[in-house]
């Protein structure tokens, strides 16, 4: 991921005010995510869970949003450049988990903690994965907060 | 390692988790403690269990397993020590850890690497499932974003143990911390 794209998305968040707003962020996010995934899928080892995941986090995102009376913005159509790499992916869930690592600071609802903090989770367990492909210390640090190295 | 020994073990930290040391775990009688100094201290006290059980389960460790479990034990006891800071820095006071002996005792029996991982990975998963639940009771929103950053590793620790069995290490797209 482009460190302008990352930027993008890291600025838009913080921006964000109010569940609805910062949960049409992040399904936005996690819909573009799956399409790039799906983009490399079967040229990168993980994109396919990783695709998989970005979905279920999509709908289940999208599923709190309504609870809470809003609408989702239009999905986005393309995936925008994508590498084929384990390093893209690592850059594109690095970004996931800053985004939510602030998101986190803001939300209000309970439930709505619950899940965004499973999903931080989510893709810290992707970080694992990806730095274990790269040969990089899968555990670099204590306090994981989406920040490049 | 018994299914037995894990619900006591389950049973242990839920006490502990639970019974964070009275007026919500702040142990201040001077003034009313700050709201976020319990929820703080029952994170520490699992932190501390986890400390004692890494130093316990690396006895059985080798090789790479006992690099990894190491390097959990140093990031078990970062993370102890950023709350005990900030524990202090809202006027409370940190829980001290109980004894290697006592510990012990409510830890299942351990007896060889597999049983040290497996016992690793349910201290793992009840601290994200601790953590998500601290979330909406802390006040301040710094204290939510540490204490999602510690959560994430937690969550990085179970996929970097589950690797080390040898299984899938994002096996479900929600990290709840439940089986």
């Amino acid at each position: 991921m482009s460190k302008t794209r990352r930027e993008l998305i890291l600025g838009a968040f913080a921006q964000a005010e109010g569940d609805p707003t910062i949960l049409r962020r992040a399904i936005g996010m996690e819909q573009g995510m799956a399409l790039a995934y799906e983009a490399i899928a079967g040229r990168v080892g993980a994109a396919a869970l990783l695709e998989r995941h970005a979905r279920a986090h999509a709908e289940s995102l999208t599923e709190s949003l309504k609870r809470l009376g809003g609408k989702p913005a239009p999905a986005p159509r393309g995936a925008g450049q994508v590498r084929a790499s384990a390093a893209f992916a690592l850059g594109v869930e690095l970004t996931a988990v800053a985004a939510y690592h602030d998101a986190l600071g803001k939300l209000r609802n309970p439930a709505l903690l619950h899940t965004v903090a499973s999903i931080m989770a989510s893709h810290g367990q992707h970080l694992v994965i990806l730095r274990g492909a790269l040969g990089r210390e899968p555990l670099p640090t204590a306090f994981e907060t989406g920040r490049i190295a | 390692m018994t299914r037995r020994d894990l619900f006591r073990l389950a049973g242990t930290v839920a006490l502990l988790a639970g019974c964070g040391g009275g007026e919500g775990g702040a142990r201040r009688s001077a003034s009313a403690p700050a709201p976020d100094v319990g929820v703080l201290n029952r994170a520490l006290d699992l932190e501390n269990t986890a400390i004692a059980a890494y130093a316990a389960g690396t006895d059985l460790m080798r090789g790479e397993v006992l690099r990894l479990g190491r390097r959990l034990l140093a990031q078990e006891r970062e993370h102890a020590a950023a709350l005990r800071r900030a524990i202090k820095r809202l006027g409370g006071i940190p829980h001290e850890p109980k004894s290697a002996a006592e510990y012990a005792r409510s830890f299942p029996r351990l007896r060889d690497q597999h049983d040290a991982l497996r016992f690793a990975v349910d201290l793992e998963s009840m601290a994200v499932r601790l953590y998500e639940e601290s979330l909406p009771k802390l006040t301040s929103p710094e204290l939510r974003r540490a204490s999602a950053a510690i959560l994430t590793n937690e969550a990085e620790h179970i996929s970097a143990l589950l690797g080390a069995q040898g299984g899938p290490q994002a096996p479900a797209a929600f990290v709840t911390g439940l089986a």
